[in-house]
């Protein structure tokens, strides 16, 4: 039997570093910390702090309200207001709404159906249908129709009654 | 307390005491003893769905909501404590748990879940749900139902609502006009706490099924912790939409399906159903992913016998062909208003071709946005080894997300339009499956293993 002199003993030989012993889980590892770090670098969104400030301030505010206190800064408060005040004006019975904004906004618009719910809305069209109300945003009054509620920024319309005849589309 | 902190609680209880309930009837889903993080997953998605079936109860002219709810409530109860007396008289093989030894890593690990959740609910409830989809769709629906205490025609009208997309499913609505239902006020902020509980539903989904599959507590524990920081799925702009539920219930679809190929357990063909239902019931894409889970099983080789298999396919396609026939028996087939198949056609060949390009060119263009994401996700799957019950929650993964980059070139507004708007979340929601797919790659293939141990 071949005898190792004590120093070059098998046993004596150091062996590989544990993580060499398992390079696909360094790898792994490595990926795992890599992916983690971009993760934790996207983890508190810009402002956070500010907004936490705003909920704060917001804390005793009906849910309406915390809305709009602790909505972005390039949200259209007064146009929310318009909103909020057209909803709690509503008339009983009203089947729909027509929503007459200036200008061309989705969100705007998706806004108002989110707040009117369960009411269908309608944006700009050319007449209320039958049993809808028109809320107007701004200051434009078209002639014709029956004021229901002057609004913050606008006004709840309801519509003349069709005559004989009159298609409502 | 502030009228904040009265909301909070108030749909907190209601969360809790959902998944609570759940969580005991889930003891009819799921086998083993009556503890495991897996069975609270489960047990928390039917304690909501038991929320969502009392709003849908309400709107059919039955109970309130909160009597629906209590209803529902005793129904779980019932199955829970029938369950667990069968399980008494059949005298069930609980194996002992085993002494729980953490490593400082362990520890690191668990400490980073519960700062993703953290951090996930800080971002959920900083302010109310407002992105555009939460408005124009899931809130818009939910909000509806509860204040007409039906679901509104108007919604199922393409000219009236079609911003809206009546052809999507109304499991999320109704989820969110049961608990404004039962708590007694649509409160969307509140309704928000809604969104980290999804979140924890998932972590504990994902990593019961990786230790019960035999993947080593420290692999799970790491994809558990990485999911929980994935912040492109957890954001403030995705709350509120139908993505977070949606990766809970493929997650569970996919576990279900590679347990019911593997014959893991005599419960998992029931999961498979009732993720199948659960998928179909949130978005269209879990309805597609049904489908491609009844491809996964029929094509499933291993030792699934050819009768399993076709046992297996059935369990996930039934279900969701079910819901689906229904839901157009009742509100109609509006179509698929963002896409045009009719680029099929041979005489549009050349601008389908335009689109392709266009699709490919807009596809690369987000990926280079996940530069350090995608190299460290292809990292971990080419690092580990082959395993068939964790393949296949890859390929559907994989499926899904050939669909999603695909789909842009049929879209109504352009290829740009859409992937910039739906890709990268959609991709993201796809990121439970991910996990355990790659987890269980790490694994050493042992036998199943119960969730308590």
């Amino acid at each position: 039997m071949r005898r190792f002199p004590p120093e070059i003993r098998p046993n004596s030989i150091p062996s590989r570093p544990r993580v060499l012993r398992h390079p696909r889980r360094v790898l792994a590892a490595v990926a795992a910390a890599c992916l983690a770090a971009r993760l934790l670098a996207r983890a508190v969104p810009p402002g956070f702090a500010d907004q936490a400030r705003s909920l704060a301030a917001a804390a005793q505010l009906d849910p309406a309200a915390r809305r709009v206190a602790t909505a972005p800064r390039r949200f259209n408060r007064d146009y929310f207001v318009f909103l909020e005040s057209a909803r709690r004006a509503l008339p009983p019975g009203v089947r729909g709404v027509a929503l007459y904004l200036p200008g061309v906004d989705e969100s705007a618009f998706y806004l108002a159906v989110y707040e009117f719910a369960p009411l269908p809305v309608r944006w700009n069209p050319a007449r209320p249908d039958p049993g809808w109300i028109a809320a107007i945003y701004g200051p434009a009054r078209p002639a014709g129709g029956t004021v229901v509620r002057e609004l913050p920024g606008g006004v709840l319309l309801a519509p003349p009654a069709p005559g004989p005849g009159d298609s409502s589309h | 307390m502030s009228p904040l902190a009265v909301s909070f609680a108030e749909t907190g209880a209601l969360l809790l005491a959902a998944g609570a309930f759940g969580t005991l009837a889930a003891r009819r889903v799921h086998p083993g003893g009556c503890r495991g993080p897996e069975r609270t997953g489960w047990g928390i998605c039917l304690g909501l769905s038991a929320v969502g079936l009392s709003a849908l109860l309400a709107s059919l002219g039955g109970p309130e909501p909160r009597w629906g709810f209590a209803m529902l409530v005793v129904a779980l109860l019932s199955i829970g404590w029938f369950s667990a007396r069968r399980k008494a008289a059949d005298a069930p093989a609980v194996p002992s748990a085993q002494p729980l030894t953490l490593r400082p890593a362990h520890i690191i690990l668990q400490v980073s879940i519960a700062a993703g959740t953290v951090l996930y609910a800080a971002r959920a409830l900083i302010r109310p749900m407002g992105s555009i989809d939460f408005l124009a769709i899931w809130g818009l629906k939910g909000r509806s139902i509860f204040s007409a205490g039906a679901i509104p025609a108007w919604l199922s009208n393409s000219e009236l609502a079609g911003f809206s997309h009546p052809e999507y499913p109304l499991g999320l609505p109704l989820l969110y006009a049961g608990i404004a239902g039962v708590v007694g006020t649509w409160d969307d902020h509140a309704m928000a706490l809604l969104f980290p509980v999804f979140q924890i539903a998932t972590l504990s989904v994902l990593y019961g099924w990786l230790r019960r599959r035999g993947t080593e507590r420290g692999v799970a524990l790491t994809a558990t912790a990485l999911l929980a920081l994935f912040e492109p799925l957890y954001s403030g702009f995705l709350t509120g939409m139908a993505d977070v539920p949606l990766s809970l219930a493929m997650l569970l679809l996919g576990t279900a399906l590679s347990d019911a190929i593997d014959g893991t357990d005599s419960r998992a063909l029931v999961r498979l159903a009732l993720a199948s239902l659960l998928a179909s019931a949130l978005k269209n894409e879990g309805l597609f992913l049904s489908g491609v889970a009844a491809v996964v099983a029929i094509l499933s080789g291993g030792n699934a016998d050819r009768a399993r298999r076709f046992r297996v396919a059935l369990a996930a396609a039934i279900p969701a062909i079910a819901l689906t026939a229904a839901v157009r028996a009742v509100r109609g087939a509006p179509p698929l208003r963002d896409f045009d198949f009719g680029l099929i056609s041979p005489s549009r060949f050349g601008e389908l071709l335009g689109r392709v390009g266009e699709t490919i060119s807009i596809d690369f263009h987000i990926a280079a946005r996940a530069w350090i994401i995608l190299p460290a996700i292809a990292l971990l799957l080419a690092t580990g080894a082959a395993a068939p019950w964790a393949t296949r929650l890859l390929g559907l993964a994989a499926a899904a997300l050939a669909v999603y980059l695909a789909l842009p070139a049929f879209a109504v507004l352009g290829p740009v339009w859409l992937a910039e708007t739906t890709l990268f979340r959609t991709a993201a929601a796809l990121a439970p499956l991910a996990a355990a797919g790659i987890a269980g790659r790490f694994a050493p293939g042992g036998p199943a293993r119960d969730p308590s141990s």
